[in-house]
């Protein structure tokens, strides 16, 4: 009886999460929806049309900022999965001097916000040539300080005793994380994964300060270039919302399957 | 102890070998991506500037766009944003190439203020734009850091011709006898009414003329239909209008003090707290448009791009175009916008930038585009006529210029606003709040006045 | 924190963290601490990067106007609240979503989606829900004047503008933090929950005892990038001050960001608003000492 009491609690708290989390999203799609003197009123549904979603794509070379977006964001993500868990290992795990301070620095770093470094980093990349082009929005990112910090810490949890007996097997320091640390890492990458790739589809100060051609856009910059000077097109952006996120959201759901529960302890048996 | 230390000596070694591979490895992560810009300091080429080496690295600034692919004509790059504005100039320049052999490139910014934030990284890079299309709200403030390039010497040179332009908007952007810009679109501020409301709540015949008459009719709404009949956006374009309807405005500072202000902001608020006033923000909704647009509100002061918004979202709605209702002693008008091309420092190619800029605004290419694209009022007298025709529905406009005055904001305009702004929210959100419209002018005098 | 036996570095393994720091800390180094540098160093200038020849030494005058600027030391005073209130309100739903999230329930791939969406929608967007939900007489101002609030507009209201801001806020970034709760969930071994259960744990001692302890190392990270990513709360605050000057109304919203933001980019005034900045960083740092030095005593 009791059980049967505290899962229906369980259901009920998912369910008023649920839908705390879920209205506002459906109203935005909602909005997406309806013409523009209808935005934030509650219409009829025979005003609802599609056309908002046709005038984006017809008007606008949207396919091009879905191909840009969609590379530069596999760029940096393939890059923060390698290198910010690579040095997360090594402050976690290895012994060398000097670790704390490097740490210190790295998390110090982060309190700096990005809109003060900005300008510098433009005139950085101007400098090389690169403004403009895809590699300001992907180079500088390659590796965030914030998912080295997420790898550190979540390498803390691996256990020392298996790091030691895969060197007493014979491997490097670098083999055992490739081989034997990297494999039972996947919750560490999904969430990299994820946050990474919402972070840098979404993101919008970096292209929209990089990149001032509309073929090299990427999909939010884009987006916003739909207004007009004294009339914000409030139910384009909508529309354009939708389209933006529904990758990301795909992306997560396929990616959140990698969250499997013991592949550490699985590890250790092994 | 001793320990301690030492690792953190050795840590600060393992740093600088980190330090040594960088600069091994040069900027190693570009060289796959882009030819490097060479980076002896001799071979930055364009160094026409004269280039003080304080504060930061002006090295850095000296950087070069190198564009010379040999052979290929000069390439000058103008920046455009809003979606009605850089169609407009896109129209204008078209066919530049095959008459001067001069290329364009339109450099494209997600909104205004997204080309204001990143200018002066661009102008520090040497990647900002040739050419830029400004109007004369927030250029003073731009003009006073030398960001626009002066063009008197291409208008006495003949290069440039502004026979013809209509002189209030010129001597908006000539400011001591240094011409800026050359204006090319003209917007007076306007009272707009909803006239499928107007009549539907039998208003009468009369529109209003002075703000007393508005607020009668503003009375009258608010007692049969229990709404706010008139949508006030908490902005500086929208305040000085109202300002300069009572005789006020701000006269680059030395008139913020001045009473007329005073009794334009003091009338504001009085009207809000009667409830004969909206905000869009109060409704949910970013602007004034799109209260006219879903008809939460009568009237609005706005301007000409009214037109095109409501013919594209709301055609059924019949506008009616008024000039700003006038107040107090009652001599005013209302702004004037005056979009301007202007060419931005630092540009590698001066002369072809006063020529390209002589070439949209001499013959007809820019004004009609100004009229085909946006339906704005061209800067050019010849004009005027061109416009009724075109956009009858506006033809009224042309007359309300005569009684307009150019914004005239203190010369840290941004921050001018902002701080006008901020106060008239503090005093009529906060119901609590005691302060006057004098109060406010005083504040306001006290940090940009100049009188 | 115990003290670290003295140990012998090995030279393969100082190497190999070398190599495995490498990568991350040049582009470290390139891509941001060189730029920070350059940027600090304005804060002694006044400075705009349109007329860098007029650039002027004025040692530390910038941070002394700073400390008699009203708009700053709101903004500051807004800063520390924000960060206060959105820390603990994230930590706390995001550990709480994750767990209810780790069991074994039907729909989970459904759930952990939804509580991730708000996180993927911009900002932009979500502010136009928002605005509309908390104007007055609104669905979400009439659910809170049943705890006795007023039934004003949220956002032109100097008091209620910051509440809104982190409502928003909150809603919009725990599907981040949940994510790294579930991560770090996962490291922990089912049969340690099946041992508790056995020796008669009911599920909220389990999650007390066992899962608390063991996801400490994820704790921290929640705690201290939720400390972070707040200090830098801007793009929310951007959304609601839409057209009228960022953190209207009146300043309520202001944060040191925005101000930052503001002084750089629209007043062009670059040095005072890298001044703001290095006055943050300084009182975090201050604090992070203050911290490490209190955890120490209490070893």
């Amino acid at each position: 009886m009791k059980k049967k009491l505290l899962t229906f609690l369980m259901y009920f708290t998912l369910i008023v999460l649920a839908l705390i989390f879920l209205l506002p999203i459906l109203y935005v799609f909602y909005n997406a929806l309806l013409p523009y003197r209808y935005v934030q009123t509650w219409a009829p549904v025979s005003v609802w049309t599609l056309d908002n979603f046709k005038e984006l794509f017809t008007q606008y070379p949207i396919l091009r900022w879905y191909w840009n977006t969609f590379l530069s964001t596999v760029i940096v993500v393939l890059g923060n999965l390698l290198f910010p868990s690579m040095a997360g290992y090594a402050l976690a795990k290895l012994h060398f001097p000097g670790k704390k301070v490097i740490f210190g620095c790295l998390l110090l770093s982060m309190m700096v916000p990005f809109q003060l470094t900005m300008i510098q980093m433009y005139i950085q990349l101007a400098k090389l040539n690169m403004h403009n082009t895809i590699w300001a929005i992907t180079l500088p990112f390659l590796s965030q300080t914030m998912f080295l910090f997420m790898a550190r810490q979540f390498f803390f949890a691996v256990p020392d005793e298996l790091l030691e007996a895969a060197r007493i097997d014979g491997l490097s320091h670098a083999g055992v994380f490739f081989r034997i640390v990297a494999p039972i890492s996947k919750p560490l990458f999904a969430s990299i994964a994820i946050l990474n790739f919402t972070g840098t589809w979404n993101s919008y100060m970096v292209p929209a300060t990089f990149i001032n051609k509309v073929d090299k856009f990427t999909l939010v910059v884009g987006l916003q270039t739909v207004n007009m000077t004294y009339f914000k097109k409030t139910n384009l952006t909508l529309a354009g919302v939708v389209l933006l996120s529904f990758p990301v959201i795909l992306f997560f759901i396929c990616t959140q399957k990698e969250f499997v529960k013991g592949a550490m302890s699985s590890g250790i048996k092994a | 102890m001793k320990r301690k230390l030492m690792s953190k000596i050795t840590g600060c070694l393992i740093c600088a070998s980190l330090l040594a591979g960088l600069t091994a490895c040069g900027s190693a992560p570009a060289s796959d991506a882009a030819p490097e810009a060479p980076e002896a300091p001799g071979a930055a080429q364009d160094s026409e500037a004269p280039e003080t080496t304080v504060g930061t690295d002006d090295a850095d600034a000296a950087v070069v766009e190198a564009n010379n692919d040999s052979g290929e004509g000069i390439k000058l790059t103008i920046g455009v944003w809003a979606d009605d504005e850089s169609k407009r100039l896109e129209k204008a320049f078209e066919g530049i190439e095959d008459d001067l052999g001069i290329q364009i490139e339109f450099l494209k910014y997600p909104s205004d203020s997204d080309f204001w934030d990143n200018i002066p990284a661009q102008i520090a890079a040497g990647t900002a734009p040739d050419i830029i299309s400004c109007t004369n709200e927030h250029y003073l403030q731009y003009i006073d850091q030398g960001l626009f390039e002066p063009l008197t010497e291409y208008v006495d040179s003949g290069v440039i011709n502004l026979d013809g332009t209509w002189a209030k908007a010129m001597d908006a952007w000539k400011i001591d006898d240094i011409v800026y810009g050359i204006p090319y679109a003209l917007n007076p501020g306007v009272f707009i009414v909803n006239n499928n409301m107007w009549n539907e709540y039998g208003l009468g015949d009369s529109y209003p003329t002075t703000w007393d008459e508005v607020l009668a009719i503003c009375k009258k709404v608010k007692d049969e239909h229990d709404m706010a009949a008139w949508c006030v956006n908490i902005q500086e374009y929208h305040l000085t209008n109202i300002a300069l309807s009572f005789g006020g405005g701000w006269d680059f500072g030395k008139k913020i003090g001045a009473k007329e202000n005073a009794d334009a902001l003091q009338f504001l608020i009085d009207a809000y707290r009667e409830g004969y006033i909206v905000t869009p923000t109060e409704l949910g909704l970013g602007g004034d448009m799109d209260v006219m647009i879903q008809e939460s509100a009568l009237f609005s002061t706005g301007g000409a791009w009214y037109q095109g918004g409501f013919a594209a979202e709301a055609p059924d709605i019949e506008l009616k175009y008024l000039p700003i209702p006038k107040g107090g002693s009652g001599n005013g008008g209302g702004t004037c916008h005056s979009a301007a091309l202007v060419a931005l420092k630092n540009s590698q190619h001066p002369e072809e930038v006063a020529k390209a800029i002589s070439y949209v605004a001499e013959g007809s290419k820019l004004y009609e585009a100004v009229v085909d694209v946006t339906e704005v009022i061209p800067a050019g007298e010849a004009y005027f006529d061109y416009y009724k025709e075109k956009v009858p529905a506006l033809t009224e406009l042309v007359g309300y210029l005569d009684d307009t005055t150019p914004f005239s904001y203190p010369t840290q305009s941004k921050k001018f606003a902002d701080s006008l702004i901020n106060l008239m929210q503090e005093t009529m959100f906060d119901e609590t709040s005691s302060m006057t419209g004098q109060d406010i002018v005083d504040q306001l005098s006290a940090e940009y006045g100049t009188e | 924190m115990q003290k670290k036996p003295k140990i012998k570095y090995k030279s393969t393994e100082v190497l190999t963290a070398i190599c495995f720091l490498l990568p991350a800390v040049l582009i470290w180094i390139y891509w941001f601490f060189i730029p920070a540098a350059k940027s600090m160093r304005l804060s002694f200038y006044e400075y705009s990067f349109i007329t860098p020849e007029r650039a002027r030494f004025v040692g530390f005058d910038n941070f002394r106007r700073l400390f008699t600027d009203d708009a700053f030391l709101k903004a500051l005073q807004h800063t520390f609240l924000m960060v206060a209130v959105v820390v603990v309100l994230i930590a706390v739903i995001a550990f709480l979503a994750a767990v209810l999230l780790d069991g074994k329930i039907r729909g989970k791939t459904f759930f952990r989606t939804v509580y991730y969406m708000p996180y993927v929608i911009s900002s932009v967007a979500v502010s136009i829900f928002f605005m509309y939900f908390f104007v007055k007489d609104g669905i979400g101002t009439k659910l809170f004047t049943l705890f006795g609030l007023d039934n004003t507009t949220w956002f032109t209201s100097p008091k209620y503008a910051l509440s809104l801001i982190i409502i928003i806020y909150v809603w919009q970034q725990i599907g981040f933090y949940m994510i790294l709760y579930i991560s770090g969930l996962q490291n922990i071994s089912a049969e340690l929950y099946e041992a508790a259960t056995i020796d008669g744990a009911n599920r909220a001692q389990s999650i007390w005892y066992i899962t608390l302890p063991l996801v400490r190392p994820t704790t921290y990270l929640v705690v201290t990038l939720g400390m972070i990513n707040a200090f830098q709360i801007f793009d929310q605050i951007a959304a609601i001050s839409k057209q009228s000057p960022l953190g209207s109304p009146a300043g309520a919203t202001s944060t040191v960001v925005t101000f930052l933001y503001q002084q750089s980019f629209s007043y062009m005034d670059m040095g005072y608003g890298s001044a703001a900045a290095m006055v943050l960083l300084g009182i975090i740092f201050l604090l992070s000492l203050l911290r490490t030095f209190i955890s120490r005593e209490g070893d």
